[in-house]
């Protein structure tokens, strides 16, 4: 039987969609926190790696048939991923990489004035006219709960209240949490990004 | 005859190439629409995300995203990996080289004359010897002349198009350095169908 481990920092982040969608496909996996001064070590580590997060959610989508019923869906899956992840990169960039704190405050004000409702916009248009609960087609797909995640992060660092006026949105994005492996995850792992100050740099 | 494929991006290579590439790779047609200033003005609005590269499929369906085009086309024109794994694995490729782009291109997004000569600085520096290790070990434990499997992928066409593209905007030339990635860079941009179109394709800066 295959054996999948997850190697990781001891800090909720992208790790938490791979987590999410082993729970929803019931499939064990090995969580192996790493200490950031034992990175040298694992960076060393051989045999069959996969890095890159998104790539690393889409293997496991198509492993556990979660990734849409046919190669357009499965690319409308990739789409909202890439699209949302130009929205996330540019969150983690002002909120953990910008040392310059003028700049920090401006890129910021624009993320929340601009890009993030731009990209809301569209997100919650692609919903309302995708019936039912998911993004794409009629079944869950690794793209769900990879924005679900996305949607919660901005939630819980940027503000409680982002969602207000995306009414598809919430509807989502609590089909997602509903769902009861990933709620029974949720419960377990104490799931937030509530705090993200406090947890940085924990080793 | 309408094409089934049409691709639309800007008049330059730039993230767009590779899709062309993967087209006239595979001696798949294609409508190539090359969008103006002006057209785009008009056209911004009514895009998914408001953003070029967009295929549009049978004259409706649109997909947008570069990566994500460059990915469906790969798996449509049997440009994957053997098996869901080596797929990822270009996958994996295509995102590492992605980030090495995102570097240069902090290089344009800079007007400062001072801070874009200290970015590209970097670029050369570090970010391009801390990549072209990897993706020459890549080659060398491979050991097939291509990065995953046995055959073409799509990441090689990825990794081959960026590397010339990159290092040709920073002057890099120390490509020697990595012997098995020149050779691959040169040995993937002659492929045919690849070597006719960049003998003939219009001529772009970027």
């Amino acid at each position: 039987m295959v054996q999948y481990k997850i190697i990781y920092f001891n800090v909720i982040g992208r790790a938490e969609a791979f987590r999410m969608i082993f729970s929803v496909a019931d499939v064990s996996y090995e969580d192996v926190i790493i200490k950031p001064e034992s990175w040298p070590e694992y960076k060393k580590f051989d045999g069959k790696q996969l890095t890159q997060s998104s790539s690393i959610s889409r293997f496991l989508g198509r492993t556990f048939n979660l990734c849409g019923e046919n190669a357009w869906e499965s690319a409308k899956c990739d789409e909202y991923v890439d699209a949302t992840n130009d929205l996330i990169n540019e969150w983690v960039g002002f909120r953990f990489n910008e040392t310059d704190e003028a700049r920090k405050a401006e890129r910021k004000a624009k993320f929340i004035a601009e890009l993030m409702p731009n990209c809301l916009q569209k997100l919650e248009s692609i919903k309302e006219k995708n019936d039912g609960d998911y993004l794409v087609g009629k079944k869950l797909t690794w793209a769900d709960i990879d924005v679900a995640d996305k949607l919660q992060t901005l939630e819980d660092d940027i503000n409680p209240t982002v969602l207000e006026g995306y009414p598809n949105l919430q509807k989502f994005k609590n089909a997602v949490f509903s769902l009861p492996r990933i709620a029974a995850y949720v419960e377990k792992s104490g799931y937030t990004y509530k705090g993200l100050d406090n947890c940085l740099g924990k080793a | 005859m309408s094409q089934k494929y049409k691709f639309l991006y800007f008049p330059m290579k730039a993230v767009g190439e590779p899709i062309r590439l993967l087209f006239h790779y595979a001696n798949v047609e294609f409508e190539d629409i090359r969008v103006s200033n002006e057209e785009w003005a008009k056209m911004k609005s009514e895009m998914p995300w408001n953003l070029l590269p967009v295929l549009v499929v049978d004259g409706k369906h649109q997909l947008s995203q570069c990566l994500t085009i460059f990915r469906y086309l790969a798996r449509e024109f049997g440009l994957v990996g053997a098996d869901e794994f080596e797929t990822a694995k270009c996958n994996e490729y295509i995102d590492a080289m992605d980030e090495v782009r995102l570097d240069v291109l902090q290089m344009f997004r800079e007007s400062d004359p001072a801070k874009k000569a200290a970015i590209k600085k970097n670029v050369v520096e570090n970010t391009f010897p801390k990549a072209w290790p990897k993706f020459n070990g890549i080659l060398k434990r491979n050991g097939t002349g291509f990065l995953v499997g046995e055959g073409v992928t799509c990441a090689d066409i990825y990794v081959a198009y960026m590397v010339d593209l990159l290092t040709g905007f920073v002057e890099f030339s120390t490509m020697s350095d990595y012997p098995e990635l020149d050779d691959h860079r040169k040995k993937i941009l002659n492929l045919p169908g690849i070597k006719e179109w960049i003998a003939t394709r219009p001529y772009t800066a970027f």
